[in-house]
């Protein structure tokens, strides 16, 4: 993975905490970092030149209005001030190679300084415990301690994901994996597909915190329960979860502050409008 | 939740993922050593290829039926090379050049190949687009770039008609600083809809890189509706780029193209 500033040296500045999304169900991580990107008024500081990420572009998603502002797969994002670095991500990572990129990713976060990495992403409904259907919608996992708990996370009123079990197979593999050669589907045992356990160790944030926990990277895990459709509300969820997080504030005390841009592409982000022919 | 595929239509499911593209442990295509595609040169080019790479004023890449019949109109050209990709087969190809072959070719207008134009005419899948895209430009190291893509409905967030010929732009930072004073050849790909696959690819490689490089998509590809509008930014677009050349004409292979069109068409009455 390479950083590619143009006219300029190759390197973050002033980063100290990395923000990126990890393709998840309803693309709400992606989503969440575009209208947290939106909003903050960061400037775009470069683009990641990374093999395992497919292609795409597309107009400036932000606007105001769309002035062919070219937008590719892999962009950084820099607020200087705040010490804060965002990696937006906007394609699929090549089916298989989910790992690798992790890695990479992890490897070139490390050497650019970054203290602390956060991962946001939606997880499917469908696994939440039925217990907690109480709860908030959003989940956590951490470095700061083996067990994933994080102190600074439970004074936000989140829950641990109790998914994370860092001690089962499949959250071994995974872990073992990140500092060594990428996993093959035959190193797995045969049940371990046929139950949940794979699961959440399977998705694209834990392949993400693996790698950056094996790079020394402090790492948090901001998880959204939601079910694909609409996910712009799971969107706005994670990012005020974001906002209480960087800024240590609790959830009652959030929102009144940041009043969120909603970026432009979200006007047709699910199809265009129906044919008002339709209606007539 | 994604499922299954419609089994009468074999339509993906109404989801933008599939479970197992999320799954790290999942064995995808990138795990299959894939043979990595090359150019194979004409013996005339040897002369200009002594540096070991092309180095012309412009590239314009076609990956487009359209783009691909207006290539193989165009007066004056000749073949000059072509990318070969081990995995796509060429049976059934013509003997002879032809935009229906699954085939990939070179060409230029001039002896110095002060122009080259590429028409792909075989799909290259989304992952193998970087791959493809690195071996253009490891060989061809172009001042300015201009690329035929075509919009795919899946990606397009408006209203696509089989009767509404459309055309976009996208263009990289380097060529929107030159071109800030100029009339758009136009307008700009809505905010929203996305792009991928070989035209994404080239158009990032030239961003990343800090080239001059322009996109134009088109609609519809599957007839010649879009060939005017085309045809009127393409040329528009070369003579702000190379305003002195005479060898690329493309109003003459437009016309060439619609009355193939034509004539192909009426032979369905005969």
């Amino acid at each position: 993975m390479e950083f590619v500033r143009p006219g300029g040296d190759g390197h973050l500045r002033n980063a100290s905490t990395l923000l990126l999304p990890a393709v998840s169900i309803g693309n709400a991580g992606q989503l969440a970092v575009d209208l947290l990107v939106s909003t903050l008024g960061v400037r775009r500081a470069g683009f990641l030149e990374e093999p395992h990420v497919l292609p795409c572009v597309g107009n400036d998603p932000f606007g105001p209005s769309a002035e062919g502002k070219l937008t590719v797969a892999l962009e950084v994002y820099e607020y200087e001030d705040q010490g804060l670095s965002v990696v937006q991500q906007r394609a699929p990572v090549v089916k298989g190679a989910m790992m690798k990129y992790a890695k990479n990713m992890a490897v070139w976060a490390a050497c650019e300084g970054i203290k602390e990495v956060i991962v946001v992403s939606g997880l499917d409904s469908g696994k939440r415990q039925r217990h907690d259907m109480d709860l908030s919608q959003i989940q956590y996992i951490s470095t700061a301690s083996k067990d994933g708990l994080d102190g600074r996370c439970e004074a936000l009123g989140w829950k641990r994901l109790e998914q994370y079990l860092p001690l089962s197979e499949a959250w071994q593999l995974l872990d073992r994996d990140s500092v060594t050669d990428p996993v093959v589907d035959n190193e797995l045992s045969p049940d371990i597909h046929s139950t949940d356990d794979a699961y959440f160790p399977g998705l694209p944030f834990a392949s993400i915190f693996s790698s950056c926990k094996a790079e020394g990277l402090k790492v948090v895990c901001v998880l959204c329960f939601c079910a694909e459709g609409d996910n712009v509300p799971d969107a706005f969820l994670i990012a005020d979860a974001v906002q209480q997080y960087l800024h240590h504030r609790k959830p009652e005390a959030s929102g009144a502050q940041l009043e969120w841009k909603v970026p432009l592409s979200w006007t047709t982000v699910y199809g265009p409008p129906p044919d008002s022919t339709m209606f007539s | 939740m994604a499922g299954m595929p419609d089994p009468l239509t074999d339509l993906p499911p109404p989801s933008r993922f599939d479970p197992e593209d999320l799954n790290s442990f999942a064995l995808g295509p990138e795990s299959v050593e894939v043979s990595a595609p090359f150019i194979v040169w004409a013996p005339s080019m040897k002369k200009l290829l002594q540096s070991g790479v092309l180095q012309p004023s412009l590239l314009l890449l076609s990956q487009s039926n359209v783009g691909a019949h207006l290539l193989h109109n165009l007066p004056g050209k000749r073949i000059i090379g072509s990318i070969i990709f081990p995995d796509i087969s060429m049976v059934n190809n013509f003997v002879e050049p032809s935009p229906h072959n699954k085939e990939c070719y070179l060409f230029a207008v001039d002896s110095d190949a002060s122009v080259v134009l590429v028409s792909a005419q075989y799909s290259i899948s989304p992952e193998h687009s970087s791959l493809w895209t690195k071996t253009v430009f490891k060989a061809i190291q172009p001042s300015r770039v201009l690329i035929l893509g075509t919009i795919a409905s899946q990606h397009f967030r408006g209203k696509l008609s089989a009767d509404d010929p459309l055309l976009f732009v996208l263009e990289t930072d380097e060529q929107k600083s030159e071109d800030k004073d100029q009339v758009a050849v136009a307008p700009f790909f809505p905010s929203g809809s996305l792009v991928d696959g070989v035209a994404a690819a080239l158009i990032t490689h030239c961003q990343i890189q800090g080239q001059k490089a322009c996109l134009l998509m088109s609609w519809p590809d599957t007839n010649m509706s879009v060939l005017r509008l085309l045809v009127s930014a393409i040329t528009t677009l070369i003579h702000r780029a190379i305003p002195h050349t005479s060898a690329l004409n493309f109003m003459v292979a437009r016309e060439a193209t619609e009355k193939r069109r034509i004539q192909s068409d009426s032979e369905l009455y005969v």
